[in-house]
């Protein structure tokens, strides 16, 4: 006689005992009771995201099109906020221009990484210190990074300063954090500096994962160096590269720490993100609903930045890896 | 996982030792904090100086501000008790003899007990 | 390899090997020197090292305060991660219906940043009455979505023959998890414990928001404070930003071989 289950069926018991037990009843009892198990496993974890994710999304929806003060009741308000964000808000347009031209650092550290992943990967000794070393500034705290940088650029006692009037590349020491012109990329270069060293972790990863025996058929078919980069590396790197891409987006999106402790914004608005901008709004000025409409607006942005990223890899970025 | 593995990984050791290093340390302080500051006022020609006023100032990050005074004894001799202090700022003066230039003493810790070696010397 | 490209590839590698660690070389050296801003050139080399300046770090603030605060929220998040992230990564491996909604929950979920929830968080954590406390400061990073799939690839990757093998054993589905899932999934375990970690002792914006009494500031918000109350023209400050960065640096420094194995495993299971 053929038992229905021929596995070991889940929460123990043999197959004879499961084959006599095999009236429905019992078996749905064992099944819904494994899923409520499944249930319990899963609950606190998914609570934290609805709470902390889901929730304050939609919230940040309705808060952006109400009005509302702690204490106040809310009432409707329309598109007033978002109005008033685009229209009449000046610093709401220089904090979304410096934020795209931060994201520009994003594209310019993954080539930089790219370079550097391959010359690690090269089979020379120490590849784990160079690895170690490149990577080391990321676990670094982003305000200690900031305020290391601050030093690094004043004018008066900065080694930037120094290094340059030593090369002699200017003639007197430039106050890189008080001008408007090069405080953002002041700040963009600090950005690099920590960021560099996991994307060149997650590329080194990915140059790993692809097979040799590629690069050898390659070699004995007669392609060259680059072209076996161009044809075997890059596309198979893709799912790496694409990680890179979001992270450093969703970086230049969230540099408050960064621009919180090198600059406070300024000077002026030079270095203001959107993100700290809604930090000075909705915390300084307790403007919570207009805070809310901008960061509706920015989240808007991100995911837009983030889907075309992911159409222009060529469509699902397939493995999620490592992200956020 | 086997206890062995628990006990005797890296982490486990590198943070028991960083635990013991800092109770030796917390048990020397423990020790050594009476605020006990001493030291010798000479003159110029390394004559003992008995009736000399010595400030001591803290210091800190911002500013020096004056804490106590004491005079020293017949043997040029002073003593601090209890000052309640990581660094401090000392300055001797005796009229008719001169005073010593500003000397700042930085401890390792609040109220730790140090004789200084060298004199305090008042010039005019 | 042609021993000149080797050559050069070091060369390459050690140039950038030095800028990468010039900055933290930097800060080290004023940390120990206490050059002020009024000091030109700078020497390259220490001059005159001392290690007053970390007392004076140590005293200027509430220090110990600023650590037990990140060390008691750092273990409370690292906790928790463990285990939320290892019981949905094991739920995740299994079949239930209503699957891809939850994964499709999760990825959306991850696509969230938190910049763009700290407003309603920060009134949902005022309603809880969490403010000023150590658990609000915790509560948002208890579980990382990043974690639970590394431990859905890791648990998946043991052998189904394993785990059969415990069920007719009669073990039950908790104990399949902690007696043989979890041991064999070391750098899962590391990696989570090492990436929560991090990001909690490192976190700055959040605990900005949520403090709201400096007893209960945690370590980057008392660097900050440090910075505003005594500008940055003394070694002090460096010997504060040294301190605090040390505790991070330490735990990658031990854990970077599981680190990586973990980042790799997870990467290549995707």
């Amino acid at each position: 006689m053929s038992s229905p289950v021929l596995e070991p069926v889940a929460g123990g018991g043999t197959v004879a005992a499961a084959a006599t037990a095999a009236r429905r009843g019992f078996f749905a009892r064992r099944r819904s009771r494994e899923w409520l198990f499944i249930a319990l496993l899963l609950a606190p974890a998914l609570l934290i995201y609805l709470a902390y994710r889901v929730v304050p999304l939609l919230w940040n929806v309705v808060l952006s099109f109400s009005y509302w003060a702690p204490g106040k009741a809310i009432a409707f308000a329309g598109l007033t906020h978002y109005e008033e964000m685009l229209f009449q808000d000046e610093t709401f347009w220089v904090a979304l221009k410096n934020t795209g031209l931060f994201m520009l650092a994003t594209p310019l550290s993954i080539a930089l990484a790219l370079g550097l992943a391959l010359l690690v990967d090269q089979k020379v000794v120490g590849k784990g210190l160079y690895r170690s070393i490149i990577f080391l500034p990321y676990p670094m705290m982003v305000v200690a990074v900031g305020i290391v940088w601050r030093w690094l650029y004043n004018d008066r006692g900065g080694l930037v300063n120094y290094a340059l009037q030593s090369m002699g590349l200017i003639s007197r020491p430039i106050a890189f954090l008080e001008s408007t012109q090069f405080a953002l990329a002041a700040v963009m270069v600090a950005a690099v500096w920590q960021m560099l060293g996991l994307f060149v972790v997650i590329l080194l990863t990915g140059l790993q994962n692809i097979p040799s025996h590629l690069y050898e058929a390659a070699r004995i078919d007669g392609a060259l160096a680059i072209h076996r980069f161009w044809r075997i590396t890059l596309p198979l790197l893709r799912p790496s590269l694409f990680l890179c891409v979001i992270l450093g987006i969703i970086a230049s999106f969230t540099s408050f720490d960064l621009i919180y402790s090198m600059t406070g914004g300024g000077p002026g608005r030079a270095t203001e993100l959107l993100v700290t901008y809604i930090y000075k709004q909705a915390f300084t000025l307790t403007r919570f609903d207009y805070a809310a409409a901008m960061t509706a607006v920015m989240f808007a942005l991100f995911l837009a930045i983030a889907l075309l990223a992911n159409r222009l890899s060529g469509g699902d970025a397939g493995k999620v890896d490592i992200a956020e | 996982m086997k206890p062995s593995v628990l006990l005797l990984n890296r982490f486990t050791l590198t943070f028991a030792a960083i635990g013991l290093v800092a109770l030796a340390w917390n048990l020397y302080v423990a020790a050594n904090d009476d605020g006990h500051l001493s030291g010798r006022v000479v003159a110029a020609d390394g004559a003992p100086v008995a009736g000399a006023t010595v400030v001591l100032s803290r210091k800190t990050v911002t500013a020096v501000e004056r804490v106590a005074d004491t005079v020293t004894d017949s043997a040029g001799r002073f003593a601090f008790e209890h000052h309640g202090q990581y660094a401090v700022v000392l300055g001797a003066r005796k009229s008719g003899i001169g005073s010593a230039p500003r000397r700042t003493v930085r401890l390792w810790f609040r109220d730790q007990n140090r004789d200084l070696a060298e004199p305090l010397v008042l010039s005019p | 390899m042609k021993t000149r490209s080797k050559l050069l590839v070091h060369a390459a590698l050690i140039t950038v090997s030095l800028i990468m660690l010039t900055p933290i070389y930097w800060v080290l050296k004023t940390s120990l020197t206490g050059e002020n801003l009024f000091t030109y050139p700078p020497s390259i080399l220490p001059v005159d090292p001392n290690l007053y300046y970390y007392v004076e770090a140590w005293y200027s603030v509430s220090f110990l305060r600023l650590f037990f605060n990140s060390v008691v929220v750092a273990l409370i998040v690292v906790a928790a991660n463990l285990v939320l992230n290892a019981m949905a990564g094991y739920a995740l491996t299994k079949q239930f219906p209503g699957k891809p909604l939850v994964l499709g929950f999760l990825l959306a979920s991850m696509m969230i940043p938190f910049h763009a929830t700290i407003i309603p968080a920060y009134l949902l954590t005022s309603q809880l009455g969490l403010l000023d406390s150590k658990l609000g400061i915790a509560l948002p990073a208890l579980s990382h979505i990043v974690c639970i799939f590394l431990f859905k690839s890791n648990f998946e990757a043991v052998p189904a023959s394993l785990i059969h093998a415990a069920r007719i054993d009669g073990l039950s589905e908790w104990q399949i998890l902690t007696r043989i899932l979890l041991p064999l999934s070391k750098p899962a375990v590391a990696t989570n414990v090492i990436l929560s970690f991090i990001w909690s002792w490192n976190e700055f914006l959040w605990p900005l928001l949520v403090v709201r009494s400096p007893g209960q500031q945690t370590m980057p918000l008392g660097l900050v404070a440090f910075l505003a109350s005594f500008e940055d023209t003394t070694g002090a400050l460096y010997a504060f930003c040294v301190l605090v960065v040390l505790p991070g640096l330490l735990v990658f420094l031990l854990a970077q071989r599981d680190f990586i194995r973990g980042l790799t495993s997870g990467a290549a299971k995707g």
